[in-house]
């Protein structure tokens, strides 16, 4: 019994858990971290400050912007302690920025750090900035620049479904797909406001080009990732509709695809002379819905292929459903759109002119 | 004989069954199983399944030859020799070694890694050496209780990440040959499979209410076989096949996804208690198993299993790589040795 005592008490002194604890105030909570190349890595990393000074309850501190540089990223990430004490910890990261000019030249480098690191959750938003000062403009609405493009992109994927949110995770799924390639939503400045303003457009690890926010939608109506949006027919004046439904099916069939689309929506602005209370006009107006996503969906396809990148994954479809597949050349795309209009809000009638 | 004492019950003994074919899946057997059959994953559960009928008949023939005896007597009155005896402890201490290094290797890798493996490793020997010196009542007990939580965390883990689930990406399947579902299989068979064996140390009388007792085995395995289905879906179809063939985790990895409710999040760290917890009742079982059958006392194998810690896998990627070369090789000659016992007891009945 004595022995055992002996042998347990200072195991008890060892095993406390304590060892090699961190404290909250030792770590330097890292939410967004920004990486450009020149000769080496220059990281512009977002920490948020862990002591509040001077600020009313409730207040939360402004986040500190610290610069470093490298030759790895995980060297320019440590360098940071040249500057804080505090060790980065990225559990809490929310946004990665990769600049446009890294993108071109390959984002297969930066790929492999985030990867391998398990203090990292991979959930948070990738993004391709065209401005250095991302991090260090002034956020309007939120307490920290990636918060604020955190939450717009999760609000843009649940009610507008005009750029394409990547997580770290989606992006290196993608990466590592050979037959689907990367899309990027692409922020800059304008008027002291980050903007969303086009998708950034990969052909393997490159960036090779953009694409508009408008087109963007219908990239993620082909590929089935759309949630709820807007679209608005340029027929005549203007109806725009609100899609709360979309599903997106493919039937493959040899070397053709057939994308099949239906929608389900309601009208949410017109600005034409039209006799809602017929039910040919709700028809009419699905007809030119119809025709004129169909018709937009094929351009973006012609515009894309001029990129000779497949940011639609049809070879990823093709692969999957067709086990005779030989590779994308001379495919036939076939899309089908079926629209259902189901309400026109408050409003039986169209507003007429005085 | 101690068949008077130890008394477990029915659910007990299958609650054991379940934690022992489930613990070395989330770590060595799901990242070998999607090495060798990629998006034939599933097919190859599915035929590990039907070659696991095998090895629970085999089971079965041994757990109902003398039910009052446990394996270490039945071998005594079956062979002369004590090879049979030392070769299973080897093999099983083999596997023991390179299951603790899996739980403690990742616990490392994921939380603590900056904390030498030593600490791991003497914190969950304690907790072994204390839970054999309770008996195997104690175990069974509590591997009841931790089995139900399991089963809980896992359903919270698959249904938390559907939301994320693509299931398009399980296909293609089959776009090669059945080669590699085949050698697939055969990993799951013998990295999750053998474990069972384990539980031949209690007598069959020790268990009460014991008539539908296979039935009951059989029924829990099958149980533990839709889970894996379920994980492996899962796991393909959130992460795809080539990023989930990029992790040594894939399945903890894949528990990053979960949202319920569209509010809790970041439970994985919650959620894979339950591998720790299944693969704690695993360790102490077999060194149940191995001290029971050398009569060498649990201390001493768990230091042995701290000594081959420190210097057989001196690091993960050695690990992986004598794993998937030998852990497979010490399995077959555990199912060769009771092959043997079997034979060996058809032939004491004809004698008979």
């Amino acid at each position: 019994m004595k022995i055992k005592l002996i042998i347990l008490i200072p195991l008890l002194l060892f095993l406390t858990g304590c060892y090699n604890y961190r404290e909250l105030n030792d770590l330097g909570i890292t939410t967004a971290i920004y990486i450009k190349k020149d000769k080496l890595y220059e990281l512009t990393i977002e920490v948020l400050k862990t002591e509040k000074e001077d600020s009313k309850e409730g207040d939360m501190p402004k986040p500190v912007i610290f610069k470093s540089s490298g030759t790895t990223i995980q060297e320019a990430l440590r360098n940071t302690i040249l500057k804080s004490p505090k060790r980065l910890y990225a559990h809490h990261m929310q946004v990665l920025i990769i600049d446009e000019n890294l993108a071109k030249e390959g984002i297969s480098d930066i790929l492999d750090l985030f990867f391998r690191d398990p203090e990292s959750r991979k959930q948070f938003f990738v993004v391709v900035s065209k401005d250095d000062e991302i991090l260090e403009t002034d956020s309007n609405l939120t307490d920290t620049n990636s918060k604020s493009m955190y939450e717009r992109i999760i609000a843009n994927k649940n009610f507008l479904g005009n750029i394409v949110p990547v997580t770290f995770t989606n992006l290196l799924s993608k990466y590592l797909n050979p037959n689907i390639e990367i899309v990027l939503p692409s922020i800059n400045i304008k008027d002291d406001e980050i903007v969303f303003n086009e998708s950034a457009i990969f052909k393997k690890d490159k960036l090779i080009g953009y694409i508009s926010n408008e087109d963007t939608i219908y990239l993620n109506l082909i590929c089935g990732k759309i949630k709820d949006t807007v679209i608005t027919s340029k027929d005549k004046n203007y109806i725009t509709v609100e899609i709360n439904e979309a599903k997106t099916k493919y039937k493959v069939e040899d070397n053709k695809i057939e994308i099949k689309l239906s929608l389900i929506g309601n009208i949410s602005e017109i600005n034409e002379q039209i006799d809602l209370i017929n039910p040919n006009s709700i028809n009419h107006i699905e007809n030119i819905f119809e025709e004129e996503i169909k018709n937009n969906i094929n351009n973006l396809i012609r515009k894309i292929s001029d990129y000779d990148t497949d940011i639609f994954g049809f070879q990823d479809i093709f692969y999957k459903y067709n086990k005779n597949f030989n590779g994308l050349k001379n495919i036939t795309i076939n899309i089908s759109v079926n629209m259902k209009l189901k309400y026109k809000g408050n409003g039986a009638y169209e507003l007429y002119e005085r | 004989m101690n068949y008077m004492k130890d008394k477990i019950d029915k659910l007990e003994f299958c609650s054991m069954v379940f934690m022992l074919i489930m613990s070395p899946f989330l770590g060595m057997g799901i990242y070998n199983l999607l090495k060798f059959s990629n998006n034939d994953a599933v097919i190859s559960i599915f035929i590990s399944y039907i070659l696991n009928i095998i090895i629970f008949l085999i089971f079965k023939y041994i757990f109902d030859y003398k039910p009052k005896l446990d394996l270490n007597e039945k071998l005594n009155t079956l062979f002369k020799t004590k090879y049979i005896k030392i070769s299973l402890a080897l093999l099983f201490f083999i596997n023991l070694t390179a299951l603790s290094y899996n739980i403690n290797s990742f616990i490392i890798s994921q939380f603590l890694s900056e904390t030498p493996i030593i600490f791991i490793v003497i914190i969950l020997s304690i907790l072994i050496i204390y839970i054999n010196k309770k008996g195997i009542q104690i175990i069974s007990r509590v591997s009841t209780f931790l089995a139900l939580l399991s089963i809980i965390l896992i359903l919270i883990a698959i249904f938390g990440s559907y939301s994320t689930f693509d299931l398009t990406n399980i296909l293609p399947i089959l776009k090669d040959n059945i080669k590699s579902p085949l050698l697939g299989s055969f990993y799951t068979l013998t990295i999750n499979s053998i474990y069972i064996f384990v539980l031949l140390i209690i007598p069959k009388e020790n268990i009460n209410n014991n008539q539908k007792l296979n039935k009951y085995i059989f029924i829990t395995s099958s149980i533990v076989f839709l889970i894996f289905i379920a994980i492996t879906t899962y796991t393909i179809s959130v992460l795809g096949i080539n990023l989930a063939l990029m992790y040594h985790y894939p399945a903890y990895i894949t528990m990053k996804e979960i949202t319920i409710f569209g509010f809790i999040d970041k439970i994985e760290n919650f959620i894979i208690i339950h591998w720790i917890f299944e693969m704690f009742i695993t360790l102490s079982l077999i060194v149940y198993f191995i001290s029971k059958l050398t009569n060498i006392k649990p201390i001493i194998i768990i230091t042995f299993n701290i000594l081959f810690h420190i210097t057989i896998f001196t690091n993960s990627t050695k690990f992986n790589y004598l794993v998937t070369k030998y852990i497979p090789i010490s399995s077959v000659l555990i199912i060769i040795i009771m092959l043997i016992i079997s034979i060996k007891i058809k032939k004491s009945y004809k004698t008979l």
